[in-house]
């Protein structure tokens, strides 16, 4: 159990080590050094060409799940080969938006 | 000084934008304490703390997504610091290491006499490291037990043995 006794050492010889005890100044150089070695970060080309490359796999995905739909609504069978097609893209739709989904969650997880 | 609300603003703009002012930010707020602690720590070797703490900070902002803020960012940082100065003690042969002495070059000494200031070193040199990081988070950073324990991983019973045994070794050392 703690002493006052024990409390006026601790108190004392927290005074004593701040005093003696060296310590550094404010460096500014430290931050920017620190700054200057974070990795890169993607440039704002690169964003751009990201953002559009997702633009166009939704915009194909869009065209294409809207076509499978209007055929299989004016045909009344359904063939091995639509089934098929579906699966298709069905797969491509998860891996797109996987690939779009995934880095966001990640950063926040 | 920021608050801790402050502080998890500054960390999720960092998280969700890459704010580099936000990084910026955190640094500038624990620089001098972090470079503090890593001085002392290393017996006075500021190329060694500042090498140890950019580390630091730099580990810190890669693996920010994965700090929860169930403790203040400082303890956090403290930690990776921590464990970065005890793999590069590995690494630099611990041995060697132990026998550092204090300098206080291109540091700031407040105006006490070189007396004491040479009974404290001596006192500091015949901590052991576990021994010398307890001491330096308890009377120099003013950590309470539970953070130094989230700091150093050692459990509390072992941060007060090692507190005591400090305490007992400093003494011995400072009535000579």
């Amino acid at each position: 159990m703690k002493t006052d006794k024990d409390d006026y050492i601790d108190a004392r010889l927290g005074e004593l080590l701040k005093e003696t005890l060296p310590t550094p100044q404010r460096d500014p150089w430290f931050t920017r050094r620190v700054l200057n070695r974070l990795p890169d970060r993607p440039s704002r080309a690169s964003r751009w060409v990201t953002a559009l490359s997702v633009a166009a796999a939704l915009a194909v995905l869009a065209f294409y799940w809207r076509d499978l739909f209007v055929t299989v609504a004016s045909c009344r069978v359904v063939t091995i080969g639509m089934l098929a097609l579906y699966t298709l893209l069905g797969a491509v739709t998860v891996s797109v938006v996987a690939a779009i989904v995934w880095p966001r969650l990640s950063r926040v997880m | 000084m920021l608050t801790r609300i402050e502080e998890l603003q500054l960390i999720a703009r960092c998280v969700t934008v890459d704010s580099r002012r936000a990084f910026g930010r955190l640094v500038e707020e624990y620089q001098q304490p972090l470079r503090r602690f890593l001085l002392n720590l290393t017996g006075g070797d500021s190329d060694l703390a500042d090498d140890v703490a950019q580390e630091a900070f730099l580990k810190a902002y890669s693996s920010l997504r994965s700090f929860r803020g169930c403790s203040r960012f400082g303890t956090w940082l403290y930690r990776i610091a921590y464990n970065e100065w005890v793999s590069q003690v590995r690494r630099r042969h611990e041995e060697r290491m132990g026998d550092t002495t204090y300098e206080t070059e291109e540091t700031h000494t407040p105006s006490h006499s070189s007396d004491a200031r040479m009974d404290v070193n001596r006192a500091m040199a015949s901590l052991s490291e576990p021994e010398r990081t307890v001491v330096l988070l308890f009377y120099m950073e003013d950590r309470p037990i539970k953070e130094i324990c989230d700091i150093t991983g050692f459990p509390s019973g072992t941060v007060k043995s090692h507190l005591s045994r400090a305490k007992t070794k400093m003494a011995r050392v400072l009535s000579k």
